[in-house]
C-alpha cells in the first residue's frame, strides 16, 4: 500500500483561510497543519476528519492513498 | 500566550535541559570524574525547565494548551522516547570497554551514562518540535 497524499494546502487556500485559522479551528498547533502539507506528519482519523469538515469537504478530497 | 508560543518555549526549555545534561555526561568521561561540575546542576537544570514550562502553560488559555499538547507533540514525545530509550541500552555496550580496559570507573560511567540517555531524549525532542516552527 502507497503513502498518503493531500491536496490540504490547496483546499485551505481555496477556503481563504491561513494555517494558523486553519489550525485554531481544529485545536492544534500551526506546525501540525504545516507538517501535514508537507507530507511529514500524518494526522489522526479524527483529525482528517475535523480538517475537512472545518473545509466542508470530504475527507477523501483532502486525503487519497498513493498507488504503489 | 498562543499555542505556537508554548511549543517554542517547551523546546528551547527542554533544549537547554538536554544541553547541561550532555555538558555534564561528556565533561564527566573526559575529565574521568563524576563530579565535573556541581552534581545537581543538571538536576535543578531540569526542575527548572519544567517548572517554567509548566508556569507558561498555566497562565496560557485553554486553546492554547489544547494546540501545544496535539498529536503531534504526542508523537514527537513518544519518538523522543524511543530514541532515549534505545540510547539507553546502547550505553551499557558503548562504556564496557572503557570499563574492561579500565579507561574509566563504575561511577564515572554511571554519571555519565545517566546524563547522557537524558540528553538523548531531551535534545531529541527538542530538535523535532523546533525543527519546521
Amino acid at each position: 500500500m502507497g503513502g498518503l497524499r493531500n491536496h490540504l494546502k490547496q483546499l485551505r487556500s481555496d477556503a481563504g483561510m491561513t494555517q494558523a485559522q486553519l489550525a485554531a479551528a481544529v485545536g492544534v498547533s500551526r506546525k501540525t497543519i504545516n507538517t501535514i502539507e508537507n507530507r511529514v506528519f500524518v494526522p489522526s482519523t479524527v483529525l482528517a476528519l475535523q480538517i475537512a469538515a472545518v473545509l466542508k469537504v470530504s475527507v477523501h478530497d483532502v486525503f487519497e492513498l498513493e498507488e504503489e | 500566550m498562543s499555542g505556537e508560543g508554548l511549543v517554542k518555549i517547551r523546546g528551547w526549555l527542554m533544549g537547554f535541559a538536554g544541553l547541561v545534561c550532555l555538558a555534564y555526561g561528556v565533561l564527566a568521561f573526559v575529565m574521568g570524574r563524576p563530579d565535573p561540575m556541581p552534581y545537581f546542576i543538571p538536576g535543578v537544570a531540569g526542575v527548572a525547565a519544567a517548572v517554567a514550562i509548566n508556569l507558561a502553560f498555566w497562565q496560557a488559555g485553554s486553546d492554547s494548551r489544547k494546540a501545544a499538547s496535539d498529536e503531534m507533540f504526542v508523537a514527537e514525545m513518544n519518538g523522543a522516547v524511543k530514541v532515549g530509550f534505545w540510547v539507553g541500552i546502547f550505553m551499557y555496550p558503548a562504556f564496557a570497554p572503557f570499563l574492561i580496559a579500565g579507561w574509566t570507573t563504575f561511577d564515572v560511567a554511571f554519571a555519565a551514562m545517566g546524563t547522557l540517555m537524558a540528553a538523548a531524549y531531551l535534545l531529541t525532542f527538542a530538535v523535532s518540535t523546533l525543527r519546521g516552527l
